[in-house]
């Protein structure tokens, strides 16, 4: 493949795809048709070749030109938006010439066009009754750009705007609503569907993905990598058509969220990672933001490494943690509190927050929040609006129940909070559609500050300690610098080398042998008979649970693959230290 | 010549001119070859070249021959080709040997309906018209037509004396093809093709007008005329066709005198069982005409059949360019509304008057397939059965045996009765259950299973309910602002389980209203003048957590639970769950849960007891919907005799004790129906009541033991053992012995020996009794136990008293 190949492929894939196809009357045609998924694929499969491809969401739709290939990451808002029949094979005759067949996939333009360009002259028609017309289905789904998706992880997806095309390749750029080449009107062009997208996202550009492999289908909030023909299309019903962008896939691949962290040559090999150093380095930091609370740092890192997995429809390994004793600030009870502006005390440990994990989103229980916006996707008959709490999978959710003031909450605010304490227990959001509700996983990791107990069932409760809680209502804001950087950072290299270390502590292949097993269960036989004696409560099996998965995190974040005793002992001790801070919060809130 | 078209979507819907429904004009053979310009004349291979054979164009369908076999079929079908090698007893039955057709016909003509349902499993039943179900399906758009043009041939001949107006339609609706087809699965194939598809219908529009013939007046000389739509168009004549007056542009259309069919688009929406993991329901649109109009409202189940199509999309009406884009959708033949097959509805629960929804066409229509239906009976074949649906139904909570059989067997329910004498009200055949105890049991989680399997269940939360939110609270409806009674989750969940979580937190109001449902199985409400009784025939599962969030040992259960001792009383079953300090138990419990955590990504190895959730629910829906099994003599016997044992446990104490009264021979009684449904047996026997009374033994053990005597004791009976059991006990013994003496090997493990006696007893023997019938050899001296509780070994001693 020569170099031109890959722009070819960029500025008129259409016409590549034409030259890979050849003539219909050809006896491969079908293996031909397959192999225009894995021309595409082999021309970009490194990385750096990639990138030469335009990103859909950091460039402008309205100044893209139609027919480029581009690439789009996204997150699958809706994948059932509709279903087109269309002409794979159209057969095109003509008063004037032999008729003729042209290879319509990946394409929403009307034939017509074509002839305007001077590719096909202009009289032709479509013949309808001829022998030998193909037709084929593609699957409508709308994909919107990852929500949470924070700056970092955008800063890697660089803008490239491509080489110099060809003029007469191009078609006008930008066209507001007008009349079209043949009479007609057409509607105005819509950067997204506003009903799709969440408060946050009103502005960003999002379009519509057409599948053409009938074989799979993207899950709903199944993150993806589309890579395909841009293009305008007509979306709606007549008298509420309005032109959307839209990608025609030529392939598509899911994405993880490691993905969003591709490797940097500055940091080296996974394997070479010192985690001990890393992990204490993060803890000091995140502590930092909370008035110096280590433990709570400690936990709330912990919370940044779960896996969840499904056995017998329960997951196992959640890890939400709720950490209280963190006090509103009464003098910020008048700034606006949005998903995009935390509250002071916040701020700096969301903005750590972002600056490590790749997706991560803000949640402010304010009451006209709670009030106003959908929490759970609904549908009418037609589509499926946006629901806040649709993310993708390991998105990081900050819930902040210091936001709350005195006021009512209505019918659309307790199902919202429903849904999301279904999020916290089952890890499920129920969609809401006509006469049906259906539930879809949803795994997101959840952390709950809260200045009491939080009314939201959480795993792990972590009271911040009171000289912290001191520390983070008086200081707090004040030491703020730069909130991008976070409070004594170092250069933004060291950033780097966190985020591979939480993506590696992810990756970790945790295990435990089935000596430790053993001793583990006799460890909990012989609690439970002591502390029937004593007649304190008894521990119970969610107590064993909890601390197989605090065991498993504490493991993984230190970069250790196996349960050693040494780990569980440490998982004892952490969680005593814990347990005597409820207790304290608890007797100070008693007293108080 | 400027083409008129009108405005609405699917506008230009179709590529063929001539539509099913009934707006066709009337056939007769002579105009036919003018209705149908996609017929075409062949010269017959043959003889005499003046004699033309007409197929349809471009197929090789014979026009003459397919009308000639419907007609032979209508004629000559008799339902007796139907019956299954089953049912070949009752063809010599006279409805079986007559032409099933002609009585439908005379049928039609006395109600004076034109419409016959054909139902295609018909056509395949009988030998000659198989082919004729084949191009039906192929050429829907064809073979319709023709079949309702012989249909009018037909009536006309048998019914000569009747006059019809001009015009009169017939039409044939066929339905029940030989497979439905999912939505999903619908492509570009099954264009123009005969489908079935099965669905939910979520919206339906308002009832559109489609023209069909125009009229079109001259306003210079009053000259009418009337034309036709051709092909989705209606030619607009530009001048006055008559000679005299030929002025240009003066046709108007007159509204009033056109003629216009009724139209409908709705939109039908995939069920849950049919949707793929993890993608969101797909929808299909549907196109109704005519007598097939508000059929249906939003949220019926259908199951419609009609003619799949294509649209090429064209967004802007005025103007020709054809993009190569369709938009699909299917023109509707036949509606049915399935909801029969829904699981909830219990017949033999509906009343005299309540109206229920009843099937017209086809009483046969099975939801399973013959064969699924002998799966589910093997099923029921198996010799453990009992314990793998109630592993199944929750298998990742350990333990906890007899909670779950019981929630199985209320999910399974007993039998509604209804006394023939009038004075006696029906007995409801639901099981409510109450699981107390300590926190940390995962009650809630076993209640979670319960809902999600539980047909038509509501879950809500004792602390978040509310006495209205519970039963039907006054809301005002938002489209006609008229004050309306909306169900509350008791009332929404009639037929089903109702799951009740803290149960004790529930405030004392709330609490009243369970009262009336549980045993009235209604729901009174008086307000805002609407006094109104709403049936509520709902099976409840409620969990409390103790007042001191653990149970003490030294309260009864009145004081733990914080339940009074009536609404204690109206349940069937209470469990008592006490988080014990067991080695044993928390070993094994200790090592279940290790063990999910043991690999990130464990296989589960499903151990083959366990059954996946889509079986539980048909063997589940099949059972409750075809069995409900009659108490048999034998089983009567030991009900009574159980029942009399449990009233004289309960007869010194005090009353702040549960005592036993009629309810819990009842509660027996459901019990045992709902064990003998789960073995989907006709009767109950006597295994089954004794099951039953095994799982009320159970709860009141637990519940019923005086305080003041001593506290619960778990590792031993209660004290004051009948005489009753006292033979069991001596009988237990005695097979012990036996057992031991068979065996080659001195020492035997606790287990073996408890399976052991298990297979041979009829009875299972519950651990606690094996307990203390060997406790009771011991100190006779026949047999040494040595080891500690789990591994236990039962040596058998030469010789030894043995006083029996």
């Amino acid at each position: 493949m020569t170099p031109t190949d890959a722009i070819d492929a960029v500025t008129k894939p259409h016409s590549v795809i034409r030259n890979l196809m050849g003539s219909k009357d050809a006896s491969d045609v079908d293996a031909r048709e397959a192999l225009i998924t894995e021309h595409f694929r082999e021309l970009f499969k490194e990385p750096s070749e990639r990138e030469k491809i335009p990103s859909f969401t950091v460039s402008d739709p309205l100044t893209l030109p139609p027919g480029t290939l581009v690439r789009y990451r996204c997150m699958i808002q809706d994948p059932g938006l509709g279903q087109e029949i269309y002409l794979k094979w159209a057969p095109l005759k003509s008063a004037e010439a032999a008729s003729t067949w042209v290879f319509n996939k990946y394409s929403d333009r009307p034939l017509q066009k074509e002839a305007e360009r001077g590719e096909i002259s202009p009289v032709w028609e479509i013949d309808y009754a001829a022998a030998g017309i193909v037709y084929d289905e593609k699957q409508l789904c709308y994909g919107v750009p990852l929500p949470g998706e924070n700056k970092w992880v955008k800063a890697h997806d660089r803008n490239w705007t491509g080489p110099e095309r060809e003029r007469e390749m191009l078609e006008p750029t930008s066209q507001p609503a007008g009349d079209d080449e043949a009479g007609g009107r057409r509607p105005a062009k819509q950067i997204n569907i506003p009903s799709k997208m969440t408060t946050a996202a009103q502005n960003t550009p999002a379009a519509i993905v057409k599948i053409y492999d009938s074989d799979r289908c993207p899950k709903v909030a199944e993150a993806i990598e589309v890579v395909g023909v841009f293009e305008w299309t007509q979306f709606g019903e007549e008298g509420h058509a309005m032109q959307l962008p839209s990608i025609h896939a030529i392939y598509y691949d899911s994405i993880d969220i490691k993905d969003l962290c591709p490797p940097s040559p500055d940091v080296g090999v996974s394997s070479s990672l010192d985690f001990e150093t890393i992990r204490t380095e993060l803890i000091r930091r995140l502590s930092d933001t909370l008035g110096g609370d280590e433990v709570a740092a400690e936990i709330i890192l912990l919370s940044m490494v779960a896996t969840v997995n499904r056995v017998h429809n329960m997951p196992i390994g959640k890890f939400h943690v709720n950490l209280c004793n963190v006090k509103t600030d009464p003098a910020a009870e008048s700034t606006p509190v949005s998903p995009s502006a935390p509250t002071p005390v916040l701020r700096p440990f969301y903005a750590l927050l972002a600056n490590c994990l790749p997706l991560s989103l803000y949640l402010p229980l304010a009451l006209d929040f709670l009030n106003g916006v959908a929490f759970a996707p609904r549908s009418n008959a037609d589509h499926l609006a946006a629901g806040l709490l649709q993310v993708t999978q390991s998105t990081y959710w900050l819930v902040d129940e210091t936001a709350m003031r005195n006021g009512q909450l209505r019918d659309a605010g307790i199902l919202n909070i429903r849904a999301l304490n279904q999020v916290l227990t089952e890890l499920k959001l129920e969609y809401e559609f006509p006469f049906q509700r259906l539930e879809f996983e949803t795994e997101v990791k959840v952390l709950v500050v809260s200045e009491g107990k939080s009314f939201l069932p959480s795993d792990c409760m972590v009271p911040l300690s009171a000289p912290a809680a001191e520390r983070l209502s008086h200081d707090g804001p004040s030491t703020l610098t730069n909130p991008e950087e976070g409070p004594g950072s170092a250069d933004p290299m060291d950033w780097e080398i966190i985020r591979h270390y939480l993506k590696t502590c992810l990756a970790i292949d945790y295990a435990i042998d089935p000596e430790m097993a053993k001793k583990i269960q006799t460890d909990y036989v012989e609690e439970r008979k002591q502390t029937m004696t004593n007649k304190e409560p008894t521990i119970n099996q969610l107590d064993l649970s909890y601390r197989l998965t605090l065991a498993k995190l504490v493991a993984i974040s230190k970069g250790i693959k196996e349960l050693t005793d040494e780990i569980w002992s440490y998982t004892c001790n952490l969680d005593n230290v814990r347990k005597e801070r409820v207790a304290e919060f608890e007797a100070a809130r008693v007293k108080a | 010549m400027g083409a008129f078209n009108t405005q609405s979507p699917f506008a230009q819907p179709f590529s063929d001119p001539s539509t099913p429904g009934p707006s066709y004009p009337s056939a007769t053979p002579g105009n036919y070859q003018s209705e149908l310009p996609s017929t075409l004349d062949t010269p017959a291979a043959g003889d005499d070249p003046s004699a033309t054979v007409r197929v349809i164009w471009g197929t090789t369908v014979d026009i003459q021959e397919s009308m000639s076999l419907f007609r032979d079929f209508l004629l000559e079908f008799k339902l007796k080709y139907k019956l299954t090698d089953r049912d070949s007893h009752r063809s010599l039955e006279p409805e079986y040997q007559d032409p099933y057709y002609p009585r439908i016909l005379q049928q039609m003509r006395d109600a004076e309906s034109y419409n016959l349902n054909l139902d295609c499993t018909n056509l395949l039943a009988y030998p000659r018209s198989v082919k004729l179900y084949h191009q039906l399906v192929q050429y829907p758009q064809e073979i319709i037509p023709l079949m309702d043009h012989v249909l009018t041939q037909i009536f006309h001949e048998l019914f000569r004396d009747i006059e019809f107006h001009g015009g009169q339609e017939f039409t044939v609706r066929p339905y029940n093809l030989e497979s439905a087809v999912n939505m999903r699965d619908l492509n570009p194939g099954d264009m123009d093709k005969l489908v079935s598809i099965k669905g939910l219908m979520i919206r339906s529009s308002a009832v559109i007008p489609d023209m069909k013939q125009a009229f079109f007046r001259c306003s210079n000389c009053d000259f009418a005329v009337l034309v036709s739509i051709d092909r989705g168009r209606i030619a607009e004549p530009t001048k006055c066709p008559r000679d005299v007056c030929n002025s240009n542009g003066t046709m108007q259309l007159i509204h009033n005198r056109s003629q216009f069919a009724d139209k409908q688009v709705c939109r039908l929406q995939e069920t849950p069982d049919v949707i793929p993991d993890g993608q969101t329901p797909h929808t299909v649109s549907l196109c109704m005409y005519d007598e097939l109009v508000d059929v249906s409202k939003p949220g019926d189940r259908l199951e419609v059949t009609g003619i799949f199509r294509g649209v090429p999309v064209r967004p802007n009406p005025r103007h020709r360019s054809i993009k190569s884009l369709f938009r699909t959708y299917i023109d509707v033949v036949h509606v049915r509304r399935s909801s029969q097959q829904r699981i909830n509805m219990d017949q033999s629960t509906t009343g005299e008057n309540e109206y229920t929804v009843d099937f017209q066409e086809d009483e046969q229509v099975q939801a399973l397939s013959p064969e699924q239906e002998q799966e589910i009976v093997r099923w029921s074949q198996k010799p453990n059965l009992y314990a793998q649906l109630a592993q199944s139904l929750a298998p990742s909570i350990f333990q906890m045996e007899d909670v779950k059989k019981a929630i199985l067997l209320q999910l399974f329910g007993g039998t509604t009765k209804t006394f023939q004498e009038k004075a006696i009200p029906k007995s409801r055949g639901d099981i409510n259950l109450l699981l107390v105890g300590d926190p940390g049991i995962s009650k809630s989680q076993m209640l979670k299973y319960a809902h999600k399997i539980a047909p038509r269940g509501v879950y809500t939360s004792g602390k978040g309910s509310s006495a209205v939110g519970l039963t039907a609270y006054v809301t005002r409806d938002p489209d006609t602002r008229q004050v309306v009674l909306e169900s509350g989750a008791l009332v929404l969940s009639d037929g089903g389980i109702c799951c009740i979580d803290e149960f004790d937190k529930m405030s004392d109001t709330t609490r009243s209203i369970l009262h009336e449902v549980m045993e009235q199985q209604t729901v009174s409400i008086a307000k805002a003048g609407i006094i109104a009784t709403l049936n509520a025939r709902t099976s409840i599962l409620a969990s409390a957590n103790p007042r001191e969030s653990k149970w003490q040992r030294n309260l009864s259960v009145t004081e733990n639970a914080n339940i009074p001792p009536p609404l204690l009383s109206r349940f069937d079953v209470v469990f008592v769950l006490i988080d014990k300090v067991d080695d044993f138990e928390d070993r094994r419990l200790a090592k279940h849960l290790v063990s999910l955590y043991l690999e990130d990504t464990p296989n589960v190895t499903d151990d083959q007891n366990v059954m996946p959730i889509e079986q539980l629910t048909q063997y589940l829906q099949y059972a409750r919907r075809n069995y409900h099994p009659v108490l048999t003599e034998d089983a009567c016997a030991v009900l009574t005799s159980a029942y009399v044992e449990l009233r004289k446990l309960g007869y010194s104490r005090n009353n702040k004790v549960f005592s036993c009264t009629t309810r819990q021979l009842e509660s027996m009684i459901r019990l045992a129906e709902a064990h003998a449904k789960m073995r989907l047996s006709r009767t109950v026997d006597v295994d089954d009541a004794h099951e039953a009374t095994r799982l009320v033994r159970t709860g009141i053990q637990l519940a019923a033991t005086d305080p003041l005597t001593g506290a619960i004791d778990l590792d031993l009976i209660a004290t004051g053992i009948s005489s009753h059991t006292r033979r069991f006990l001596d009988d237990m013994k005695k097979e012990l012995v036996q057992l031991l003496a068979r065996r080659s090997v001195p020492a035997t493990r606790w287990h073996v020996a408890l399976e052991e006696l298990n297979e041979q007893s009829s009875v299972e023997v519950q651990a606690k009794d094996f307990e203390q019938a060997l406790r009771e050899l011991e100190t006779e001296g026949y047999v040494q136990i040595t080891g500690d509780r789990g591994h236990r070994l039962i040596r058998r001693l030469a010789a030894g008293s043995m006083g029996m």
